[in-house]
């Protein structure tokens, strides 16, 4: 479902989001853009002080945050937030936005912790795609120690040849080789293309 | 080799976002989008602050800028780039986002071209008057050149 489907539904309405962003018009943007999805309850939080507060003292159902903030940036916020001792907010889905990101903050930024990243400016297209994605999650979380997150892997094609998978859904053993040719391009599109069915 | 734990915890923005009722998906994006153009004024005129800042943060005699104003420039025009799309102002913020480019290079280097930091304070006030399409593309790609051959110089 994306966001430009027009069949899907979402309910926000019972939803509370806590913004981080130090940019007053950025976060009044993203006030208007959620208000107009259907949420009602907001934190807005301009450092990231005032962020953890928030999430020290209530549960908090997404965070959206700008990773770069003055002082302790937003990729800190969420580092912090992922080694967090006690749930719910520890695991409590986060999209990042940013506007540019300085090669200095490429690795933080992927290795914060967040579940998904948007950049600036925030359209509101973009920005409902990212929380169907959300509402769609379904990646473990990893506790590695030096990363504490999503799963930042998407895709599971198995561990490489001849390395042993550390996933307990790993797949193990020997693929055999092909006993039969490949099958050639009219073969596929044969298989693809509607045919009239008689009755 | 580190001990990994993995889980699959309860994801409440999930089961809260599929609840019944709500608004068409359809519905939400011309509410949010309604509500974006009430600010479009406010957001049009905090984009013209912003480039007022940068103006005074990096016009000068030409001299190399201290690191903290780049920082603060940089931080500017990085604000730029959260706003001006959503004002009408998309080739603006483009234009600050390529000079944020511009000086993250200068911050990372120690380096300096006064000539490249002129050209994109002056497409900020072309582009924020002007509103023919090829121009507008013609700046921002001259942009893009200038900040390719400023990376090329500095070896990034």
């Amino acid at each position: 479902m994306s966001a430009q489907s027009p069949g899907g539904r979402i309910n926000l309405r019972l939803t509370s989001v806590l913004m981080l962003d130090a940019n007053s018009q950025a976060l009044e943007i993203l006030v208007q853009v959620l208000t107009g999805f259907g949420v009602k309850a907001f934190h807005r939080c301009t450092t990231v002080v005032e962020a953890r507060e928030v999430v020290e003292r209530a549960p908090v159902d997404l965070i959206i945050a700008d990773g770069r903030l003055p002082g302790i940036d937003g990729y800190d916020f969420v580092r912090w937030l992922r080694r967090l001792e006690q749930a719910p907010n520890r695991h409590t889905p986060v999209i990042m936005v940013s506007g540019h990101t300085s090669a200095a903050d490429v690795a933080k930024a992927r290795d914060c912790g967040a579940n998904f990243f948007v950049a600036k400016p925030i359209t509101p297209g973009v920005l409902l795609e990212r929380i169907l994605w959300v509402a769609r999650e379904k990646r473990a979380f990893i506790d590695a120690g030096a990363y504490v997150g999503p799963d930042r892997r998407f895709k599971n094609e198995g561990p490489p040849a001849g390395v042993e998978g550390r996933r307990r859904t790993d797949l193990h053993g020997d693929l055999g080789a092909a006993v039969t040719p490949n099958m050639s391009q009219n073969d596929i599109d044969a298989l693809m293309s509607p045919r009239k069915a008689s009755l | 080799m580190s001990t990994v734990r993995t889980t699959f915890p309860e994801n409440r923005f999930a089961k809260l976002a599929r609840q019944p009722g709500g608004l068409s998906l359809t519905e939400a994006l011309s509410r949010a989008q309604a509500n974006l153009d009430s600010i479009r004024d406010e957001s049009a005129a905090y984009v013209d602050a912003r480039l007022g800042e940068i103006d005074a943060a990096l016009g000068g005699d030409g001299s190399r800028v201290e690191d903290e104003a780049l920082r603060r420039a940089y931080g500017l025009a990085n604000d730029v780039v959260g706003v001006a799309g959503a004002c009408g102002l998309g080739p603006v913020g483009e234009a600050a986002y390529s000079l944020c480019g511009l000086l993250d290079l200068f911050l990372q280097g120690q380096g300096w071209d006064r000539r490249a930091v002129a050209v994109h304070l002056d497409a900020f006030h072309l582009l924020r008057r002007e509103d023919d399409p090829a121009m507008t593309a013609a700046v921002l790609a001259g942009l893009r050149t200038v900040v390719e051959h400023t990376a090329a110089r500095q070896g990034g």
